[in-house]
Protein backbone atom coordinates (compact mmCIF):
# COMPACT_ATOMS: atom_id res chain seq x y z
CA UNK A 1 0.00 0.00 0.00
CA UNK A 2 1.44 3.62 -1.18
CA UNK A 3 -0.28 4.96 1.88
CA UNK A 4 2.41 3.02 4.22
CA UNK A 5 5.26 3.57 2.41
CA UNK A 6 4.41 7.64 2.57
CA UNK A 7 3.73 7.75 6.48
CA UNK A 8 7.18 7.85 7.54
CA UNK A 9 8.44 10.58 5.31
CA UNK A 10 5.24 12.67 5.64
CA UNK A 11 5.57 12.59 9.27
CA UNK A 12 9.34 13.98 9.53
CA UNK A 13 8.07 16.56 6.68
CA UNK A 14 5.35 17.25 9.56
CA UNK A 15 7.32 17.44 12.61
CA UNK A 16 9.80 19.95 10.42
CA UNK A 17 6.81 21.60 9.47
CA UNK A 18 5.84 22.07 13.08
CA UNK A 19 9.45 22.96 14.31
CA UNK A 20 9.50 25.96 12.08
CA UNK A 21 6.20 26.85 13.29
CA UNK A 22 6.08 26.64 16.46
CA UNK A 23 9.80 28.04 16.81
CA UNK A 24 8.94 31.37 14.66
CA UNK A 25 5.72 31.84 16.50
CA UNK A 26 7.10 31.10 19.70
CA UNK A 27 9.76 34.31 19.12
CA UNK A 28 8.07 36.72 17.14
CA UNK A 29 4.78 37.19 18.43
CA UNK A 30 6.73 38.11 21.73
CA UNK A 31 9.33 40.21 20.04
CA UNK A 32 6.46 41.45 18.02
CA UNK A 33 5.05 42.82 21.53
CA UNK A 34 8.17 43.87 23.12
CA UNK A 35 9.19 45.92 19.87
CA UNK A 36 5.49 47.62 19.53
CA UNK A 37 5.91 48.63 22.61
CA UNK A 38 8.83 50.18 22.24
CA UNK A 39 7.28 51.54 19.37
CA UNK A 40 4.04 53.11 21.25
CA UNK A 41 6.73 54.86 23.21
CA UNK A 42 6.75 57.27 20.03
CA UNK A 43 10.42 57.92 20.37
CA UNK A 44 11.18 59.40 16.86
CA UNK A 45 14.51 57.95 15.60
CA UNK A 46 13.90 54.22 17.12
CA UNK A 47 10.10 54.89 15.03
CA UNK A 48 11.88 55.66 11.65
CA UNK A 49 14.27 52.64 12.15
CA UNK A 50 10.77 50.64 13.14
CA UNK A 51 8.89 51.54 10.21
CA UNK A 52 11.95 51.28 7.82
CA UNK A 53 12.17 47.49 9.16
CA UNK A 54 8.99 47.24 9.07
CA UNK A 55 8.35 48.83 4.88
CA UNK A 56 11.67 46.01 4.04
CA UNK A 57 9.90 43.05 5.76
CA UNK A 58 6.39 43.55 4.29
CA UNK A 59 7.38 45.21 1.36
CA UNK A 60 9.46 41.94 -0.06
CA UNK A 61 9.06 38.49 -0.56
CA UNK A 62 9.34 36.04 2.52
CA UNK A 63 10.64 33.65 -0.40
CA UNK A 64 13.13 36.83 -1.56
CA UNK A 65 14.70 37.62 2.20
CA UNK A 66 15.01 33.59 2.86
CA UNK A 67 17.33 33.45 -0.20
CA UNK A 68 19.18 36.58 0.70
CA UNK A 69 20.07 35.45 3.98
CA UNK A 70 21.27 31.92 3.07
CA UNK A 71 22.90 33.29 -0.57
CA UNK A 72 23.35 36.55 -0.64
CA UNK A 73 24.88 37.37 2.86
CA UNK A 74 27.98 35.07 2.12
CA UNK A 75 29.13 37.38 -0.16
CA UNK A 76 28.93 39.97 2.47
CA UNK A 77 30.92 37.81 4.75
CA UNK A 78 28.32 36.43 6.78
CA UNK A 79 27.30 32.66 6.24
CA UNK A 80 24.75 31.24 8.23
CA UNK A 81 23.55 27.11 8.24
CA UNK A 82 20.47 26.66 6.31
CA UNK A 83 18.43 25.72 10.03
CA UNK A 84 19.22 29.57 11.05
CA UNK A 85 18.78 31.32 7.91
CA UNK A 86 15.47 29.82 7.88
CA UNK A 87 14.72 30.95 11.82
CA UNK A 88 16.22 34.38 10.68
CA UNK A 89 14.14 35.19 7.67
CA UNK A 90 10.66 33.59 9.34
CA UNK A 91 11.22 35.43 12.68
CA UNK A 92 12.19 38.70 10.98
CA UNK A 93 9.42 38.49 8.20
CA UNK A 94 6.73 37.65 10.99
CA UNK A 95 7.91 40.08 13.92
CA UNK A 96 7.08 42.91 11.35
CA UNK A 97 3.68 41.97 10.40
CA UNK A 98 2.47 41.13 14.29
CA UNK A 99 4.30 44.35 15.05
CA UNK A 100 1.89 46.22 12.19
CA UNK A 101 -1.08 44.19 13.84
CA UNK A 102 -0.13 45.47 17.66
CA UNK A 103 0.60 48.70 16.37
CA UNK A 104 -3.45 48.98 15.21
CA UNK A 105 -4.19 46.93 18.41
CA UNK A 106 -2.30 49.73 20.79
CA UNK A 107 -3.93 52.26 18.84
CA UNK A 108 -7.70 51.37 19.11
CA UNK A 109 -7.01 50.99 22.65
CA UNK A 110 -9.80 54.46 23.85
CA UNK A 111 -7.91 57.50 24.98
CA UNK A 112 -9.80 57.29 28.09
CA UNK A 113 -8.12 54.18 29.11
CA UNK A 114 -4.84 55.89 29.69
CA UNK A 115 -6.70 58.99 31.26
CA UNK A 116 -8.10 56.75 34.03
CA UNK A 117 -5.23 55.26 34.81
CA UNK A 118 -3.18 58.94 34.92
CA UNK A 119 -6.10 60.03 37.18
CA UNK A 120 -5.57 56.58 39.36
CA UNK A 121 -1.47 57.30 39.47
CA UNK A 122 -0.56 54.22 37.59
CA UNK A 123 3.02 55.06 36.16
CA UNK A 124 3.42 54.95 32.18
CA UNK A 125 4.81 51.47 32.49
CA UNK A 126 2.00 49.99 34.53
CA UNK A 127 -0.84 51.82 32.98
CA UNK A 128 1.03 50.31 29.65
CA UNK A 129 1.25 46.61 30.49
CA UNK A 130 -1.91 46.05 32.71
CA UNK A 131 -4.42 48.50 31.55
CA UNK A 132 -3.25 48.73 27.53
CA UNK A 133 -1.97 45.87 26.33
CA UNK A 134 -4.19 43.51 26.85
CA UNK A 135 -6.92 45.47 25.58
CA UNK A 136 -4.69 45.61 22.26
CA UNK A 137 -3.95 41.89 22.24
CA UNK A 138 -7.52 41.44 22.82
CA UNK A 139 -8.85 43.57 20.06
CA UNK A 140 -5.88 42.35 17.53
CA UNK A 141 -5.98 38.74 18.54
CA UNK A 142 -8.15 38.01 15.23
CA UNK A 143 -5.34 39.29 12.94
CA UNK A 144 -2.89 37.49 15.11
CA UNK A 145 -4.83 34.45 14.44
CA UNK A 146 -4.69 35.05 10.59
CA UNK A 147 -1.12 35.32 10.79
CA UNK A 148 -0.74 32.16 12.28
CA UNK A 149 -2.34 30.22 9.43
CA UNK A 150 -0.36 31.89 7.15
CA UNK A 151 2.63 31.45 9.11
CA UNK A 152 1.32 27.54 9.02
CA UNK A 153 1.03 27.46 5.23
CA UNK A 154 4.29 29.85 4.62
CA UNK A 155 6.64 27.12 6.01
CA UNK A 156 6.24 24.79 2.97
CA UNK A 157 8.75 28.06 1.51
CA UNK A 158 11.86 26.80 3.22
CA UNK A 159 11.43 23.78 0.71
CA UNK A 160 13.75 26.09 -1.71
CA UNK A 161 16.36 26.10 0.60
CA UNK A 162 16.86 22.25 0.81
CA UNK A 163 14.94 21.82 3.99
CA UNK A 164 12.94 18.53 3.89
CA UNK A 165 9.73 19.95 5.61
CA UNK A 166 6.23 18.44 4.57
CA UNK A 167 5.87 19.64 0.59
CA UNK A 168 9.55 18.53 -0.09
CA UNK A 169 8.30 14.97 1.33
CA UNK A 170 5.24 15.39 -0.74
CA UNK A 171 7.26 15.97 -4.01
CA UNK A 172 9.43 13.29 -3.52
CA UNK A 173 6.84 10.83 -2.80
CA UNK A 174 5.26 12.16 -6.20
CA UNK A 175 8.55 12.05 -7.92
CA UNK A 176 9.20 8.12 -6.94
CA UNK A 177 5.54 6.88 -7.12
CA UNK A 178 4.74 8.53 -10.01
CA UNK A 179 1.18 9.55 -8.63
CA UNK A 180 -0.42 13.07 -7.47
CA UNK A 181 -1.92 10.67 -4.42
CA UNK A 182 1.16 12.39 -1.85
CA UNK A 183 0.05 15.53 -2.61
CA UNK A 184 -4.07 14.56 -1.63
CA UNK A 185 -2.02 13.53 1.92
CA UNK A 186 0.12 16.69 2.16
CA UNK A 187 -3.12 18.97 1.91
CA UNK A 188 -5.09 16.95 3.86
CA UNK A 189 -2.16 17.36 6.84
CA UNK A 190 -1.57 21.33 6.08
CA UNK A 191 -5.60 21.35 6.52
CA UNK A 192 -5.70 19.34 10.01
CA UNK A 193 -2.99 21.42 11.09
CA UNK A 194 -4.58 24.85 9.95
CA UNK A 195 -8.27 23.49 11.12
CA UNK A 196 -6.56 22.75 14.63
CA UNK A 197 -4.90 26.20 14.93
CA UNK A 198 -7.83 27.62 14.03
CA UNK A 199 -9.85 25.59 17.05
CA UNK A 200 -7.09 26.61 18.91
CA UNK A 201 -7.12 30.17 18.32
CA UNK A 202 -11.16 30.60 18.65
CA UNK A 203 -10.98 28.77 22.08
CA UNK A 204 -8.15 31.17 23.43
CA UNK A 205 -9.99 34.62 21.73
CA UNK A 206 -13.35 33.11 23.72
CA UNK A 207 -11.08 32.51 26.88
CA UNK A 208 -9.61 35.97 26.38
CA UNK A 209 -12.90 37.84 26.63
CA UNK A 210 -14.11 38.50 29.41
CA UNK A 211 -17.23 38.69 28.81
CA UNK A 212 -17.82 35.26 26.40
CA UNK A 213 -14.94 33.64 28.54
CA UNK A 214 -16.91 33.88 31.87
CA UNK B 1 -9.93 73.40 50.91
CA UNK B 2 -9.61 73.80 46.99
CA UNK B 3 -8.32 76.68 46.07
CA UNK B 4 -8.31 78.09 42.23
CA UNK B 5 -6.23 81.31 42.10
CA UNK B 6 -6.12 83.30 38.40
CA UNK B 7 -6.63 79.76 36.44
CA UNK B 8 -5.62 80.56 33.20
CA UNK B 9 -5.67 76.77 30.13
CA UNK B 10 -5.26 77.44 26.18
CA UNK B 11 -5.03 75.34 23.45
CA UNK B 12 -2.84 76.85 20.67
CA UNK B 13 -4.45 80.29 20.64
CA UNK B 14 -8.09 79.39 22.07
CA UNK B 15 -8.08 80.60 25.40
CA UNK B 16 -10.34 77.87 27.09
CA UNK B 17 -10.02 79.34 30.86
CA UNK B 18 -8.73 82.80 31.35
CA UNK B 19 -8.24 83.85 35.03
CA UNK B 20 -11.03 81.72 36.75
CA UNK B 21 -10.93 82.10 40.12
CA UNK B 22 -12.80 79.93 42.93
CA UNK B 23 -12.27 77.87 46.46
CA UNK B 24 -14.82 75.35 48.08
CA UNK B 25 -14.75 73.59 51.23
CA UNK B 26 -13.54 70.08 51.72
CA UNK B 27 -17.23 69.26 52.99
CA UNK B 28 -19.41 71.22 49.61
CA UNK B 29 -20.91 70.39 46.90
CA UNK B 30 -20.14 72.63 44.08
CA UNK B 31 -21.84 72.52 40.69
CA UNK B 32 -19.77 74.20 38.29
CA UNK B 33 -22.08 75.17 35.34
CA UNK B 34 -21.61 76.98 31.83
CA UNK B 35 -22.48 77.22 27.93
CA UNK B 36 -20.53 74.58 26.44
CA UNK B 37 -16.86 75.57 25.18
CA UNK B 38 -16.44 77.48 28.44
CA UNK B 39 -13.87 75.10 29.92
CA UNK B 40 -15.67 73.46 32.59
CA UNK B 41 -14.28 69.89 31.62
CA UNK B 42 -10.79 71.45 30.97
CA UNK B 43 -10.78 72.93 34.59
CA UNK B 44 -11.50 69.53 36.21
CA UNK B 45 -8.93 67.95 33.63
CA UNK B 46 -6.63 70.65 35.29
CA UNK B 47 -7.38 69.66 38.68
CA UNK B 48 -7.07 66.08 37.89
CA UNK B 49 -4.04 67.27 35.95
CA UNK B 50 -4.75 65.76 32.44
CA UNK B 51 -3.77 69.34 31.46
CA UNK B 52 -0.67 71.13 32.53
CA UNK B 53 -1.71 74.86 33.36
CA UNK B 54 -0.67 77.96 31.78
CA UNK B 55 -0.89 79.82 34.49
CA UNK B 56 -2.55 80.25 37.70
CA UNK B 57 -2.68 77.91 40.86
CA UNK B 58 -4.28 75.49 42.36
CA UNK B 59 -4.48 74.64 46.01
CA UNK B 60 -5.89 71.81 48.07
CA UNK B 61 -5.25 71.27 51.38
CA UNK B 62 -1.78 72.59 51.61
CA UNK B 63 -0.66 70.12 48.29
CA UNK B 64 -0.11 73.18 45.26
CA UNK B 65 -0.17 72.97 41.46
CA UNK B 66 1.51 75.33 39.55
CA UNK B 67 2.92 76.71 35.84
CA UNK B 68 5.32 73.99 34.56
CA UNK B 69 5.40 71.88 37.63
CA UNK B 70 5.61 67.90 37.03
CA UNK B 71 2.88 65.81 37.89
CA UNK B 72 2.06 65.45 41.49
CA UNK B 73 1.71 62.44 42.68
CA UNK B 74 0.40 63.63 46.45
CA UNK B 75 -1.87 66.13 44.67
CA UNK B 76 -3.07 63.52 42.11
CA UNK B 77 -4.37 60.82 44.95
CA UNK B 78 -5.83 63.85 46.62
CA UNK B 79 -8.27 63.94 43.49
CA UNK B 80 -10.73 61.44 42.18
CA UNK B 81 -12.28 62.02 38.78
CA UNK B 82 -15.42 59.94 37.65
CA UNK B 83 -15.69 60.48 33.98
CA UNK B 84 -18.55 61.28 31.48
CA UNK B 85 -17.90 57.62 30.16
CA UNK B 86 -16.82 55.84 33.63
CA UNK B 87 -13.74 54.68 31.54
CA UNK B 88 -13.79 51.70 33.82
CA UNK B 89 -11.05 49.09 32.17
CA UNK B 90 -13.64 46.10 30.33
CA UNK B 91 -10.99 43.63 30.79
CA UNK B 92 -10.77 43.53 35.06
CA UNK B 93 -13.94 42.76 37.14
CA UNK B 94 -15.89 45.57 38.90
CA UNK B 95 -13.78 44.35 41.94
CA UNK B 96 -10.62 44.10 40.37
CA UNK B 97 -11.05 48.15 38.90
CA UNK B 98 -12.24 49.00 42.16
CA UNK B 99 -8.86 47.40 44.47
CA UNK B 100 -6.32 47.21 42.03
CA UNK B 101 -5.45 50.89 42.01
CA UNK B 102 -4.96 50.79 46.30
CA UNK B 103 -2.86 47.77 46.27
CA UNK B 104 -0.31 49.30 43.33
CA UNK B 105 -0.30 51.85 45.48
CA UNK B 106 1.03 49.76 48.45
CA UNK B 107 -1.92 51.36 50.49
CA UNK B 108 -3.30 48.69 51.78
CA UNK B 109 -3.39 44.39 51.21
CA UNK B 110 -5.59 42.87 48.95
CA UNK B 111 -7.49 41.67 50.97
CA UNK B 112 -8.05 44.96 53.23
CA UNK B 113 -8.77 46.37 49.54
CA UNK B 114 -11.75 43.95 49.07
CA UNK B 115 -13.00 44.55 51.98
CA UNK B 116 -13.22 48.75 51.60
CA UNK B 117 -14.22 48.03 47.94
CA UNK B 118 -17.23 45.42 49.22
CA UNK B 119 -18.17 48.05 51.26
CA UNK B 120 -18.54 50.43 49.46
CA UNK B 121 -19.80 48.58 46.29
CA UNK B 122 -22.43 47.43 48.79
CA UNK B 123 -23.39 51.32 49.76
CA UNK B 124 -23.63 52.15 45.93
CA UNK B 125 -26.40 49.19 45.87
CA UNK B 126 -23.81 47.02 43.15
CA UNK B 127 -22.47 44.67 45.60
CA UNK B 128 -23.99 41.45 43.50
CA UNK B 129 -22.33 42.73 40.26
CA UNK B 130 -18.84 42.93 41.78
CA UNK B 131 -17.49 39.95 39.93
CA UNK B 132 -19.01 41.11 36.86
CA UNK B 133 -17.26 42.90 33.83
CA UNK B 134 -17.91 46.88 32.80
CA UNK B 135 -19.42 45.54 29.57
CA UNK B 136 -22.23 43.59 31.18
CA UNK B 137 -24.03 46.40 33.24
CA UNK B 138 -26.09 49.02 32.73
CA UNK B 139 -24.80 52.94 32.49
CA UNK B 140 -25.73 53.94 36.18
CA UNK B 141 -24.28 50.78 37.41
CA UNK B 142 -21.10 51.47 35.81
CA UNK B 143 -21.40 54.80 37.43
CA UNK B 144 -21.78 53.79 40.64
CA UNK B 145 -18.54 51.51 39.84
CA UNK B 146 -16.67 54.34 39.28
CA UNK B 147 -17.40 56.29 42.28
CA UNK B 148 -16.51 53.66 44.39
CA UNK B 149 -13.14 53.29 42.09
CA UNK B 150 -12.55 56.45 42.50
CA UNK B 151 -12.91 56.63 46.04
CA UNK B 152 -10.68 53.54 46.80
CA UNK B 153 -8.02 56.11 46.83
CA UNK B 154 -9.85 58.59 49.27
CA UNK B 155 -9.30 61.45 47.48
CA UNK B 156 -10.24 64.76 49.38
CA UNK B 157 -12.13 66.20 46.24
CA UNK B 158 -13.98 63.96 43.84
CA UNK B 159 -14.83 65.25 40.48
CA UNK B 160 -17.83 64.43 38.08
CA UNK B 161 -17.60 65.09 34.56
CA UNK B 162 -21.46 65.29 33.48
CA UNK B 163 -22.64 62.78 35.66
CA UNK B 164 -26.03 62.92 34.34
CA UNK B 165 -25.90 63.04 30.93
CA UNK B 166 -26.45 59.56 30.42
CA UNK B 167 -29.02 58.91 32.89
CA UNK B 168 -32.60 58.95 33.07
CA UNK B 169 -34.52 61.65 35.66
CA UNK B 170 -34.76 58.21 38.50
CA UNK B 171 -31.39 57.67 38.02
CA UNK B 172 -30.11 61.17 38.06
CA UNK B 173 -32.15 61.14 41.57
CA UNK B 174 -30.26 58.69 43.45
CA UNK B 175 -26.75 59.85 42.22
CA UNK B 176 -27.85 62.92 43.57
CA UNK B 177 -28.52 60.96 47.08
CA UNK B 178 -25.56 58.98 46.64
CA UNK B 179 -23.51 62.40 46.06
CA UNK B 180 -24.75 63.77 48.93
CA UNK B 181 -23.97 60.59 51.27
CA UNK B 182 -20.47 60.71 49.65
CA UNK B 183 -20.07 64.21 51.23
CA UNK B 184 -21.21 63.50 54.56
CA UNK B 185 -17.38 61.31 54.84
CA UNK B 186 -15.61 64.67 54.36
CA UNK B 187 -15.12 64.41 50.36
CA UNK B 188 -15.49 67.87 48.56
CA UNK B 189 -17.55 67.19 45.13
CA UNK B 190 -17.50 69.34 42.11
CA UNK B 191 -19.71 68.55 39.23
CA UNK B 192 -19.37 69.86 35.65
CA UNK B 193 -22.87 69.09 34.72
CA UNK B 194 -25.41 71.15 32.29
CA UNK B 195 -28.23 69.99 34.30
CA UNK B 196 -29.51 72.74 36.28
CA UNK B 197 -32.82 70.72 37.88
CA UNK B 198 -29.87 68.30 38.75
CA UNK B 199 -27.59 71.06 40.03
CA UNK B 200 -30.08 72.22 42.23
CA UNK B 201 -31.32 69.77 43.74
CA UNK B 202 -27.47 68.58 44.66
CA UNK B 203 -25.12 71.17 45.21
CA UNK B 204 -23.99 73.71 48.42
CA UNK B 205 -22.91 76.07 46.16
CA UNK B 206 -23.14 76.56 41.60
CA UNK B 207 -20.43 78.26 40.31
CA UNK B 208 -21.35 79.85 36.62
CA UNK B 209 -17.93 80.10 35.03
CA UNK B 210 -19.02 82.72 32.43
CA UNK B 211 -19.38 84.99 36.02
CA UNK B 212 -15.63 84.28 37.32
CA UNK B 213 -13.62 85.00 33.93
CA UNK B 214 -12.13 87.82 34.87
Amino acid sequence: MLIGKLILPLFEGTLVTLQVFAITFAVSLPLAILLASIQAARIKIINLFFQLFIMIERGTPLLLQMMFVFFGLPYMGVTLDRETSIYLAFVLNYTAYFMEILRGGINSVDSGQLEACQVLGYSRFASYVRVILPQALQACFPSIGNEVLTLIKDTSLITVLGASELLKAGRSAVNTYGTAVPFIYVGIIYLMLTTTAEFLLKKTEKKMDPVQGE
Amino acid sequence: MLIIKNLSKSFGKKKVLNNVSFCMDDHEIVCLMGKSGMGKTTLLRCLNQLETIDSGTIQLNGLTLSTGQKKDKAFQKAVGLVFQNYNLFPHWTILENCINAPVYHQLMSKKEAIQKAESLLQEMQILEEKNSYPNTLSGGQKQRAAIVRACMLDPKILCFDEPTSALDAESARKVAAMIKELSKKEIGILIVTHDEHFAEEVSTKIIRLDELTA
